[in-house]
């Protein structure tokens, strides 16, 4: 963190992408890590994986690692500003469409919207989770831990809490 | 099961609340649990239209959720109490495990864990994309689409708002074309 600037590009960019983030914040990881690894270098990819880690081990919606990674970035304060930035954009557009949608749903036009925006958002999901698994490090033993990972949370109802305690207890003796 | 009557603010707040602190690895379970089965302000098949309509929205589903809850319920006020109640107490405890974090970054093991759990939470998010695609009609231009979707990102690593604001509006009129 450099400078107020740093802070602004920050904000601005997670203003911005909290119109595009269809899927919430997994689906724009990807371009946050963008920014703030390959761009600007604020932290490494490891870094970066660690801070979403840490927002899956803790309880809390997903979307407060938002508020983790502008922690670290430029302090607590940042953190918090980033994740009403990254927040407020798109709950007033929900807001706008809750009133919309409770006053007239089922037509053409809904269907077609949500029939065509999920493929591209599954893509992009998995996209997230591709990304992740490879900016967690490259060492073997992480992609073991992400492929066991996904199939055992694909094909069980394991709850998601033993695979984060299973993945750092392999970690921590890797 | 008759529903309550519909919750006041406070009510939202409290129950995001619980929804909020209870939630590892993600809350939606949690909150269908609260807002289904405990209190009964929402059917199943309500949920699932908030949900269906909070995942074609921008932002986080759950806070989507909150909004179109609360909205309902009670207008902006009551939005504004569920995201509340959703935010409030565990932002304090991320930032404090992300500073306590930030001391201890640099011990080996410690630095092997949270890879681990990174890799973890990594095929966590897999799933939730494979479950999601399990939930699709498998034809052709759905499977390309989101084929394209993932090698756009994943590989060629190009900025998402490009992808989306490229390939969403093409499956909204593949959709329509063939809703008749």
């Amino acid at each position: 963190m450099e400078s107020l600037a740093d802070a602004g590009t920050l904000l601005a960019h997670l203003a911005l992408l909290s119109l595009v983030s269809v899927g919430g914040a997994h689906a724009v990881f990807p371009d946050i890590f963008r920014l703030v690894v390959t761009e600007r270098g604020w932290m490494t990819g490891t870094e970066f994986a660690t801070l979403v880690a840490l927002s899956q081990a803790a309880p809390g919606p997903n979307v407060l690692v938002i508020a983790l990674i502008g922690q670290r970035v430029g302090g607590a304060a940042l953190g918090v500003a980033a994740l009403v930035a990254f927040c407020l954009p798109s709950s007033v557009i929900a807001w706008f469409a809750a009133r919309a949608h409770f006053r007239a749903a089922g037509t053409r036009l809904t269907r077609a919207i949500r029939n065509g925006f999920a493929p591209v958002t599954v893509g992009v999901v998995l996209a997230s989770g591709f990304i992740l698994a490879t900016g967690a490090g490259p060492q073997g033993w992480i992609y073991t831990i992400a492929i066991v990972s996904t199939v055992l949370a694909s094909v069980t109802r394991l709850h998601p809490l033993w695979l984060i305690v299973a993945g750092a207890v392999v970690g921590a003796l890797a | 099961m008759a529903p309550s009557s519909p919750p006041t603010p406070r009510e939202l707040f409290l129950a995001f609340l619980s929804v909020g602190i209870s939630g590892f690895g993600g809350v939606l379970p949690y909150a269908r649990r609260q807002l289904v089965d405990r209190k009964r302000w929402i059917t199943d098949g309500e949920m699932t239209e908030m949900l269906s309509l909070a995942q074609l929205l921008p932002g986080p589903n759950i806070v989507n959720v909150a909004i179109m809850l609360g909205t309902r319920s009670c207008g902006a006020l009551g939005a504004v109490a569920g995201v509340l109640g959703l935010m409030l107490v565990p932002l304090v405890l991320f930032l404090v495990l992300g500073a306590i974090y930030q001391q201890f970054a640099e011990v080996p093991w410690l630095k092997g864990a949270f890879a681990g759990v990174g890799a973890a939470a990594a095929g966590l998010i897999l799933s939730v994309g494979i479950r999601f695609a399990h939930a699709l009609k498998p034809r052709g231009w759905v499977i390309a689409l989101g084929v394209a979707s993932f090698a756009a990102i994943a590989f060629a690593r190009l900025p998402l708002p490009l992808v989306v604001i490229a390939l969403a509006p093409l499956g909204v009129w593949i959709a329509w074309r063939r809703d008749s």
